[in-house]
């Protein structure tokens, strides 16, 4: 039979080591989050949405009439403008294949910071289930490039301001993807 | 009572959950994607845009689905469509006739970025302008303008109506930044002989 006083340093004990337990559960998290933060640059890849459980990163495109098509690429935090506006011209040279074409020119283009209100959220473990409570917002800087391109007709020849589809895919392709 | 409080933060984890899931789309109105007066100098009557302007084709625009969270709610092209009529009426561009107007307009939606989540709503809008004098095709102003504009939380407490308020600003702050562009353009209702 164990005495009372020894009772209470038992429960004390246990619930120190608890208390430990949960704040290195949430420096854990923590961490990780802050790792998954340190992300790599955008690469060419398709923007998803977030139903389908991806970034929101990436290219997106749209036809606009005919064969004008509009171009937008996201990049995360990471990313450079410069390397937008390549994704860019990557997913020019691949949509202008794609329609069965061989070259396109640059109708217009432009790159842009936009913003992004993250919410810090802070886990903690409340009746023993982990809970995300925000604690604050951050914004974050990411780029944005827009291109509008028009797909030419199968010619001989092409004017001196057309792009070769293969030759940008060929340039672009090995450090992008 | 540990039994209690599991039981008691569950209920509230699957309360928020089914309020994220059901907060219904709002889609924009096109009232309120009207850039306000006093952004703008009163219009010259003399300028060749003044009443000249037929809207031709507006499109990229995307329909709401209202059974899904807030981040489906777009702008529709009708929305802009109209939207970007009363803009032109209101500012004495737009011509009172679609067949005989000096200019036509043609506008498309690029992009329309929205935050996933967030309590800010950051919503950054993509837009390309097109304007074509009528008599001889030529394209006087072709740009694409990009404008943002941000709903916080002292704006709306509910998410789909904050998302909703950060579309629409961010269609009128880019309705408002083509209007000034038109304001300064420099152009003549004929080519010079």
């Amino acid at each position: 039979m164990m005495p009372m006083r020894s009772l209470g340093k038992v429960y004390i004990a246990k619930s120190v080591m608890g208390a430990i337990k949960v704040l290195i559960g949430s420096i854990i998290i923590l961490i990780i989050l802050g790792l998954a933060g340190c992300a790599r640059p955008t690469g060419y890849t398709k923007a998803g949405s977030f139903l389908t459980g991806t970034t929101g990163y990436g290219y997106k495109d749209k036809r606009i009439n005919g064969d004008e098509f509009g171009i937008v690429v996201l990049g995360n935090p990471s990313t450079s403008k410069a390397r937008a506006a390549e994704i860019a011209l990557l997913r020019a040279a691949h949509l202008t294949k794609e329609q069965g074409r061989t070259h396109f020119i640059i109708i217009k283009q432009k790159t842009e910071t936009t913003e992004r209100a993250m919410t810090i959220l802070i886990p903690l473990y409340v009746g023993g289930v982990l809970v995300p409570v925000p604690v604050g917002e951050k914004t974050d800087k990411e780029p944005m490039a827009i291109l509008l391109i028009r797909l030419l007709p199968l010619q001989p020849a092409y004017p001196p301001d057309a792009l070769n589809a293969a030759e940008v895919i060929g340039h672009l392709t090995k450090y992008l993807e | 009572m540990m039994s209690q409080i599991l039981t008691c933060v569950r209920l509230v984890l699957m309360i928020a959950m089914l309020g994220t899931l059901s907060a219904c789309t709002l889609p924009a109105r096109s009232g309120h994607m009207v850039p306000k007066s006093a952004l703008f100098p009163s219009h010259s009557l003399d300028s060749p845009l003044h009443n000249a302007i037929a809207i031709s084709k507006v499109g990229g625009g995307e329909k709401s689905y209202p059974l899904l969270s807030s981040k489906m709610a777009k702008v529709g092209s009708d929305e802009l469509h109209e939207a970007l009529r009363l803009s032109l009426s209101q500012y004495g561009f737009l011509s009172t006739s679609d067949v005989a107007a000096p200019f036509r307009l043609e506008v498309f939606l690029i992009e329309l970025k929205q935050p996933y989540g967030g309590l800010t709503k950051i919503v950054t809008s993509v837009m390309r302008y097109k304007l074509t004098r009528s008599c001889d095709d030529q394209v006087v102003y072709d740009d694409i303008i990009t404008a943002s504009y941000m709903a916080t939380l002292g704006d709306a407490f509910d998410g789909a109506y904050r998302m909703r308020l950060g579309n629409e600003g961010s269609i009128r702050a880019n309705i408002a930044a083509f209007l000034r562009h038109l304001h300064s353009l420099n152009i003549m209702k004929s080519p010079v002989q």
